[in-house]
Order: C-alpha cells, then structure tokens, then sequence
C-alpha cells in the first residue's frame, strides 16, 4: 500500500518537486503550503516552522547565585534539528541571590514536526548574544526551570541575535514563501519563484460587504495577504483572511463594485512579488528569510515566470517568451545579478527536461533545445518537421499546465506530452530521438499526468503516473496496462459473442486481476480498429467495456488485449512518369517491407494514399499468389508470425507488395502516393527494419 | 439527460442554463442547486453551482466539474438541479443522469510525481487529483 503523506492538496495547480542537498523532498503548487517529507517520517509536514507567537515567562526561586537583568527567547525544533525564529522576548526579570530560573507559559507549537523547545537567555550586562538555558524535549510542557549561572550559560550554545556584519542571525528561519510554485536546488540553497492566479468557480460579491462567498471554489488558508479581481470591476482587494469551510473570503476593505451574485474573479500574489525570486539561506532550505529575495527587471515586455530551472552552474528562472540566468558568487542578498539569455521560453515548469549538459523545452512556438551552460546560453529550434502542430492549433492550449516532458535515457527520446484533444491530462506525446534528430508522435491509452526517471531493475527507466492512481514503467514489457497474468490467461482470441458494453470469448481464460483499465483492441474481422478499455471481468470469458461498441464485433473479430496501436505513414511520394524517368520497362511500383517475425500472432495493415485523398485506396494492391498479402475486412494486411499457419511454412521476414497503375499523362493518372503502415502490438515487440517504395521520386 | 458511464475518481461535468417561466435564459435569485442522488433516493452531494467562464457569450450558464470520489460506487445516479427566477416568482427544475462502472479509483488521477532515492529504500511519491500525496514502491 502507497504511504499517505499529506491529503486536501489542491488539484488546480500540478506540484513542483525537488530534493535537498540533505535528502528532504520539497512539494509546492502555489495555492498550498509548500511540504517537506525526509523521507522517514509517516507523514509530510509544512516547509519551515513558524516562529511561537508569544514569549515565556521568566521567574526566580530558591536562594543562590544568579544575579543579574535577564531576557530570554524561545524557539521551536525538530528531530531533524531544524528551528524556528525566536519568540518575542519576554519580559524582564532580575533575580537576586537565587538558585534557579524557572519559566512558565512556555508556548507550545500547533504543528506536529516540533519535538522540542529551546529557551535561550541573556548574560546580565549585554543582550546582543543569547545561550541555551535549557531544552524542553517535548511539545507539550509549558514549565521549565534552569539552574546556569553566567559562567555556566556561556559554555552553552550561543545564539548572536545579529551576525557580525549586522545581518539576522538568530532570526533567519524564515518560513518558506507558500505562494511561490516553483522550486529550485541551486548551491546548496533553495529557490523559489512564479505563482499561480487562481479562478476556479464564481463568487458573490456584494457592494460595501467585505465577505466574498465562493460557489465551486476551493480555496485555502494560503490566499490570505493575496490580491482579490473581480471580471468587470476596475479595482483590486487584498484577501485579510480565508474561511476554508465555508468558502468565504474577508477583504481588507469593503467591496466597492457593483454587487453581483455570480461573478468570475482571480486570486494573485501582490503584483510586486509576481517577478521576485525567493531564496533560502545556504544550507538551510527551509530558513528563507523576506529580504532573501530580489525582483526580474524586464528589459521588453511584462512576462510572467512559468519555472525555474537549474542546469550547469546556473540557475534559470523561465517565462513563457523569455528565460533569465542568475548568478552570483557569494551570497545572492549582495551580488546575485540577474542577465535575460534567450527569447524563448518555456510553457510550464514541467515542459523542460535535461539531457547531460542541455534542456530540451516547449513554449508557445514550438519545442528549442537550451545550451544555457555553454556560450553564455543559445537556444536551437529544433521542432520545424512537426510544426503543423503548433501552426495549427492541433494541441488544446488551455490545457497547457498539465503539458509535461519525460526523458528516457535507454531509447535516447524525450517527449513532450501533450493533450490534442478535449481531456484535461495529456493522451499524445511528440516524441524526439535527440541522437538521430527525428520526430513522431505517440498516443497512449491512458491520459497521463507526469513522468519521472527512476531506477526500475537493474537500469533508469521512466516511469508515468496515469489514471486511477497507476503508475506504469514505460518500455517494460509488451502489452500496456495489462498485469498479473500468467502463460494460461487468455490475451488475444476469437469473439464467440458480443453485447453494447461485453465481449465474451467461451474459450478464453481472462484473469481475475490485471485487466481492468487495459485497452481491448479489434485487431481482425468485423469491429477491427477498435479500442475500448475493460472496465470489469465476469468470470473467466466475458469482458465489460466503458464506452460501447460502434460496430458489434462477431465470430468473425479477434481482440487483443493490452494491444498497443502503431503507426507508420510515409510522406507523399511522386510516382515516376515514364516518359521522364524511364527505369524500367514494366515501371513497377512497390513497397517492401522488411520485418522481425513474431512468435505471437501478428499483422501489418497496409494502406494507401493517392494523390491528396484523405480516404485509403482499396484497390491499389496487385495481389499475387505468392506476394503473402490477403485481404481482411477489405484491408490488404501482412502477416508477420513467424509460423502464421503452424504448417512449417515460416514468414522470412520479407514481403513485398506489388500496386498496379502507371502515368501515362500526369494531367490525368494519380500522380502521389502515401503508404501507412498500421497494426497493434502485444505479446511480442512488432519490429519493422525497413520499408522501401519503388517507382516513385 | 444522461450524462454517460463514469468510473470513480472521474471528473463529472455538470453544466445548466436557468431560465425563467417562459424559458428565456435568466439568472436565478440565488446560485442553482444540484442534487445528486443514488439509486436507493439517498443524497450524496449538494453543489451550488457557479457561473460558467463563458459568462459573456452565454446568459445563465453555470458549469461545474465535480469529482466523483469515495462518497460514490458503482450505480446509476440522478442530478436534480433547482433554481428560482424573479424572486421566487417562478421555480425551475431539471434532471440528468449517469452511471458509475466499475473500474475506477476514487482517489484520482496522478498529476504529479518524482523519483525519491533514501537510504533504506526509493520511492515514487505522486500527487493525486483526489488531493493525495503519496509515496510508493512496486508492489509486484
């Protein structure tokens, strides 16, 4: 069973990840607070631990020798020896001749991380430096008594209230900022930028009432200090406080428009922290104090920071038309200088991947390799053969913050997944061999979410988090979404009979685990192309889909379970005009396909394109006793198995297809042709070595 | 109407245009109400339906996306949305239908997660739609 680390984490926003140098996993989305998990405990806690609110109070008793004016300080810490800022100081008391200091309403932190409580207290005759009095190794007790005298104290830890050079010191745990949604590890600090405008749902808003009330919104404790925008209405509000269960928002000031039961709205972080890049203290991830900050000066136009990225020695924050280096060279509160490097940019912090010293991104205008390390930082266009997609609004832009790039280093490709259709969690990914620079697209079954590298067996692999809380390893084994069966259980078969929503196989053996979610394909007879995805098994031969079927499959249709659909389509070829090409004197046209055979049934369809048809010839094929082409469901379809028959007559591994026709006046014979080449994988990888046209320029 | 088959940890995509007694699109007194039902006549969500994005281009249109999680199981469900026009001089009703299948998980979707290597083990930890945040190694 997976771990619960944290629940009520908002949808809206995907997380940004990051670990420590010191191991700890960072989470933050810009609408919650942002998480640390070490990675041992049973939960996740919030980033940071907030200073107590109110001071201890100190006293005397006893008879002895601590003499003197004292203040102290309390200050919360964990098992992971994080701490807190300090307390406000508490009042003074000057004890005379006593044996002990006790103290009492020592505070007592309201998150579950805190395992102790430090008091620091004054010498007499300075308050410039504070030592460790005593610790409380609990949360919970709120009295606690010391017996140190001056000498003693002295040889405790110190705490100097200020560093030498004037800068904070015993201040300096700053909680992390929850508005920012991005995070970066960079030199042994954190970073954090970019934030999210919020508009899920409507709101009411009433003239000269500061209560906003929310219908379908969901917001959090983490809003408060935010702008407040109502669509129409001219002015902006500062959000004072949130009530999460009852979705009302209070004002700072009351609400000035005109009252409107349904109005749309955005909530914002203050438009100056919208550039400002927060970083922690070094060493101390969750320690970032409100001066650890500087704000991106935009050189052209307003721009708005979409990640952060640390690649080489640099780290870059990334907009969406613009990508900024920071450097600096000791610490960033005095020489952190900030240089825009290249006009393009980057859609989401999820939309960029490194690959050794490089980031392959995807903004608006297409996907660009980042050499930020090298040159002072150039970008390379690298996306033209598949630009049809951004030309032409193939992908659904709006839902562009669930886009997502994955790496895997086994087959040198990266992805950039993306949504083309209505679905909110990207389907296709556009998919780059970065060694041999070629392009294509994939579809998935299964909508997907995000991707991450991880070691899976002996090697790194990706691994996509999907649907239904499943995680697939991407490239381990053959049929997707398929698990959990053994050499008995049935995956491929011959309908015996079908209802809207079932396929019943009387001879299959389906198992009773791993095949909910799976796509079941139509791979022969009637019904062929179609994927549904199983829902339910009912005992060991029916199978229960979600969406129904178009076209009943019959006794005539075979199905395959975890099928995984493939596709190749050549470019338009021009047939040779005889006249102008004379190569041969039957001027043959055909396409050879060279293939691996399978030891499990499997088929390559073959289609053609002529001319600018959209819609595949059906006649093209020249059919010949031996050219190992047959017809089913009126496509011309290869099989590649090794043994097709099982009558010893094997497939070599080589076919060819011979298509009629021949140009006798361009002006009035078919001048183009495509070739696509389609089929389904499942048990056995489908390898295709080689495809070859002749007849064609 | 019926909506279509869902399955647990699904967005369902409510959507109704109020309107007033004579079926003129109109805005309501007060936010529409959507109540959805089970098969047993049992209330399991009550939604006040916000405004649509498309305000501007459509009159009285209010959408909402509501996530079916562990509050839902396999059934057919009815949507009964109520509303009232010119102060509660007309009241409007409608109904829709789905059905939940099996298959689903109601805590959601992944939608964001990351590789974390520790000492003693390594785990995926992944964010849920549902609100999760979890951590997990290959249970095979």
């Amino acid at each position: 069973m997976p771990q619960s680390l944290a629940t009520g984490r908002s949808p809206f926003w995907p997380p940004s990840f990051v670990r420590s140098n010191a191991g700890d996993l960072f989470i933050s989305n810009g609408i919650d607070e942002i998480l640390r998990w070490n990675g041992t405990d049973a939960t996740a806690h919030s980033a940071g631990i907030a200073a107590p609110a109110t001071g201890v109070t100190v006293g005397s008793s006893g008879s002895g020798s601590i003499t003197g004016t004292y203040y102290a300080y309390v200050r919360y810490g964990d098992a992971d020896g994080n701490f807190s800022s300090l307390s406000p100081i508490s009042s003074v008391h000057s004890p005379s001749s006593k044996a002990q200091i006790d103290y009492t309403n020592v505070p007592v932190s309201s998150e579950s991380r805190v395992t102790k409580r430090q008091i620091f207290r004054n010498t007499n005759g300075q308050t410039t430096t504070f030592y460790l009095d005593t610790e409380i190794s609990d949360n919970s007790t709120t009295t606690g008594s010391s017996t140190k005298t001056d000498t003693q104290l002295q040889a405790s830890t110190e705490l100097p209230i200020l560093n030498p050079d004037g800068t904070v010191n015993a201040n300096r745990f700053g909680e992390p900022p929850d508005h920012k949604a991005y995070i970066a590890n960079h030199q042994d600090r954190l970073w954090f930028a970019g934030d999210v405008t919020y508009n899920q749902g409507s709101v009411q808003v009433t003239n000269g009432s500061s209560t906003v009330t929310g219908r379908g919104t969901a917001w959090t404790s983490s809003m408060a200090d935010r702008e407040f925008y109502v669509v129409g209405d001219s002015d902006r509000y500062v959000i004072s406080s949130v009530n999460v269960g009852a979705q009302t928002l209070a004002l700072t000031e009351n609400y000035g428009g005109t009252t409107d039961l349904f109005a749309l709205y955005a909530i914002r972080p203050d438009r100056d922290e919208r550039q400002k890049v927060y970083f922690s203290e070094a060493g101390e991830p969750e320690s970032v104090q409100s001066t650890n900050s500087f704000k991106i000066q935009e050189p052209d136009d307003a721009d708005d920071v979409t990640g952060l990225m640390a690649l080489g020695h640099f780290l870059f924050v990334l907009m969406n038309r613009h990508i900024y280096r920071i450097n600096f060279a000791y610490d960033p509160t005095e020489d952190v200088s900030v240089h825009p490097v290249v006009f393009r940019g980057s859609l989401n912090n999820r939309t960029w991947v490194r690959v050794e010293d490089k980031a392959y991104m995807m903004d608006r205008e297409g996907i660009h390799r980042f050499e930020g390390a090298h040159n002072g930082g150039v970008t390379v266009h690298i996306s033209e053969p598949i630009q049809d997609y951004f030309r032409n609004n193939r992908i659904n832009w709006r839902a562009s913050r669930w886009f997502f790039a994955s790496h895997s280093p086994g087959e040198e490709v990266v992805r950039f997944h993306v949504a083309l259709g209505g679905q909110y969690l990207p389907k296709h990914a556009l998919c780059y061999h970065y060694r041999h620079e070629a392009w294509w697209v994939e579809s998935f079954p299964f909508q997907l979410g995000a991707a991450c590298l991880a070691f899976i067996g002996n090697g790194q692999g990706n691994v996509l988090g999907s649907e239904f809380e499943t995680i697939y390893a991407q490239g381990h084994g053959t049929a997707d979404g398929v698990y959990n069966y053994s050499l008995n259980n049935t995956l491929r078969g011959t309908a015996t009979a079908s209802s809207l929503y079932s396929l019943t196989d009387s001879a299959a053996s389906f198992p009773s685990t791993g095949l909910v979610n799976a796509p079941l394909a139509i791979v022969e007879g009637r019904g062929k192309g179609q994927v549904r995805r199983v829902t339910s098994v009912s005992g060991t031969t029916r199978l229960y889909i979600k969406t129904p079927w178009a076209i009943k499959p019959d006794t005539t249709s075979k199905y395959q379970l975890g099928a995984v659909p493939w596709v190749i389509k050549t470019g338009r070829y021009r047939f040779i005009d005889r006249d102008r090409y004379p190569v041969d004197e039957y001027n043959t046209r055909r396409a050879v396909l060279v293939a691996e055979p399978t030891e499990n049934e499997a088929q390559v369809d073959i289609q053609t394109y002529l001319n600018h048809e959209t819609v595949p010839n059906t006649n093209l094929v020249t059919l010949g006793t031996d050219c190992g082409v047959f017809t089913s469901g009126g496509q011309y379809v290869i099989d590649i198995t090794h043994d097709p028959n099982n009558d010893g007559v094997f497939f070599s591994g080589y076919r060819h297809i011979e298509f009629s026709g021949t140009i006798i006046d361009p002006r009035f014979s078919d001048n183009w042709m495509i070739l696509n080449l389609s089929g389904f994988q499942a048990l056995d990888r489908v390898i295709v070595h080689e495809v070859t046209i002749d007849g064609v320029v | 109407m019926f909506l279509g088959k869902f399955q647990l940890g699904e967005w369902l995509p409510l959507s109704l245009v109020t309107h007033n007694a004579s079926g003129t699109p109109t805005l309501p007194d007060a936010a529409p109400t959507a109540k959805i039902v089970d098969s047993s006549g049992t209330t399991v969500d009550t939604i006040n339906m916000p405004i649509g994005k498309s305000k501007a281009f459509i009159t009285a249109g209010f959408e909402h996306i509501h996530r079916l999680d562990s509050d839902y199981s396999a059934g057919v469900y009815m949507i009964f949305y109520r509303w009232a026009t010119g102060s509660g001089a007309f009241s409007g009703a409608q109904s829709q239908q789905f059905e939940i299948v099996a298959g689903g998980d109601s805590d959601g979707n992944v939608m964001g997660m990351t590789w974390m290597p520790k000492p003693q083990s390594a785990d995926v930890v992944y964010q849920l739609d549902g609100g999760g945040l979890r951590a997990g190694r290959n249970p095979i």
